[in-house]
């Protein structure tokens, strides 16, 4: 498998097939990053779209210095979904956030049995509820850590924050989630 | 090393991270047993993240990819797009929760199609006509009615001889509150019936017969 550096240089001398398997490659990634930050499946499907659309842009100015362009996708994700919870903080305090059970939580990774889905459907409602009750600076550090697998470091070049910041986010968004599951009565593993 | 709660909140993801150097990760370690609100706090946070770590990544809806590609690239006439294209509503079908579907109707019909008589290698396309369905089907009434018939004629067979075998112990008559089904006597009309008319169940004398058997077995 090509490795995305590759596909990004041949990206930017205009094969269409480079970009189409980038676009394949990281979809799933970024639409989770967006699922688990909004917890809204048509949200989550218009901000992939449009951080693809920024990417596709902006391609030229990734340099691979500074990061892997899994990071970098993840920091151009990360703006845009700031961006996003700023321009709709006033619609969310008018509207619910629990009144949609979004049918994105039965589209898990489906080698399994019918109760096992079911299993972790449920679990991935309440862990996505439990989220949403974190303030959106230790959620994006959890998701980030937990759901997104980037390791301290790359953190730090996502959010732009020093790595005690990092750290103490990460830190103090375990505890919050693990006291918010705990209230709604999820027992721990 | 000295270590107190404050410490193992505020360093307790860097812990279960295997980031903390050895001596403050043992020092941590060693206050957790000591302390009871340290050690539950441990055990909450890191099952807690034991679950969060279980969840599968969500399936993107399959057409996004292809909708970013159409906004970012146009839509595409080359012959990879159009194939793509032409392929796009076969995506929902290639899911794996759609083939366990189709294999659980397939073996539903393997299950049952063969108890309803059903050969596919005989099978031809006149069979579904619906005078040949109606017939298909009126024979297999008849047949399961006729096989019910048979198997309470015999029951009343074996409880006849049953009865009979068991006379010298048992009054002859019928046993108080017991019925006896009429006996038609020669000559009687009634005994030139056919045989599938004389075959109504009569739930007295399968009661009967089963309470005989029963009694025998229990000798």
């Amino acid at each position: 498998m090509e490795a995305d550096l590759q596909l990004v240089q041949h990206c930017l001398r205009g094969e269409g097939a480079a970009w189409e398997e980038l676009v394949h490659r990281h979809t799933r990634r970024v639409y989770n990053l967006c699922y688990r930050f909004t917890g809204n499946a048509h949200e989550s499907e218009d901000l992939t779209q449009e951080v693809f659309l920024k990417v596709y842009r902006t391609l030229g100015s990734y340099q691979a210095l500074h990061g892997g362009f899994t990071t970098w996708l993840t920091s151009v994700s990360r703006n845009l979904l700031i961006d996003h919870y700023r321009r709709t903080r006033r619609d969310r305090m008018t509207s619910s956030l629990d009144d949609e059970d979004s049918p994105a939580e039965q589209k898990a990774s489906s080698a399994r049995t019918p109760d096992q889905l079911a299993l972790a459907g449920e679990l991935s409602v309440q862990v996505q509820r439990g989220l949403e009750r974190l303030s959106p600076d230790l959620r994006e550090a959890v998701i980030l850590r937990d759901l997104q697998g980037l390791d301290y470091r790359e953190i730090q070049d996502v959010l732009g924050v020093p790595e005690g910041t990092v750290k103490s986010r990460i830190n103090r968004g375990r505890i919050e989630l693990a006291r918010v599951l705990e209230q709604m009565g999820v027992r721990p593993a | 090393m000295n270590w107190n709660c404050e410490q193992t909140e505020a360093r307790l993801s860097e812990y279960l991270d295997r980031l903390l150097p050895a001596a403050e990760h043992d020092a941590l370690d060693v206050h957790a047993k000591q302390c009871a609100r340290c050690a539950g706090l441990v055990r909450t946070v890191r099952g807690t993240l034991a679950r969060v770590h279980q969840l599968d990544m969500l399936e993107a809806p399959p057409q996004l990819a292809y909708n970013i590609l159409d906004a970012t690239l146009g839509r595409r006439s080359s012959q990879g797009g159009a194939w793509r294209s032409w392929l796009r509503p076969l995506e929902m079908v290639w899911q794996p929760r759609f083939a366990l579907g189709v294999a659980t109707v397939a073996l539903t019909l393997a299950l049952v199609l063969p108890l309803t008589g059903f050969q596919a290698g005989s099978f031809t396309l006149s069979d579904l006509h619906p005078v040949s369905l109606y017939r298909t089907a009126d024979r297999k009434i008849n047949l399961a009615y006729a096989r019910s018939v048979k198997f309470i004629n015999d029951l009343r067979v074996v409880y006849e001889i049953q009865s009979r075998l068991g006379g010298s112990s048992r009054p002859a008559g019928p046993a108080e509150g017991e019925q006896t089904p009429p006996q038609p006597k020669p000559g009687d009309p009634q005994r030139q019936r056919n045989r599938a008319d004389e075959t109504n169940p009569h739930p007295i004398i399968i009661a009967s017969a089963w309470s005989g058997l029963t009694e025998r077995s229990n000798r």
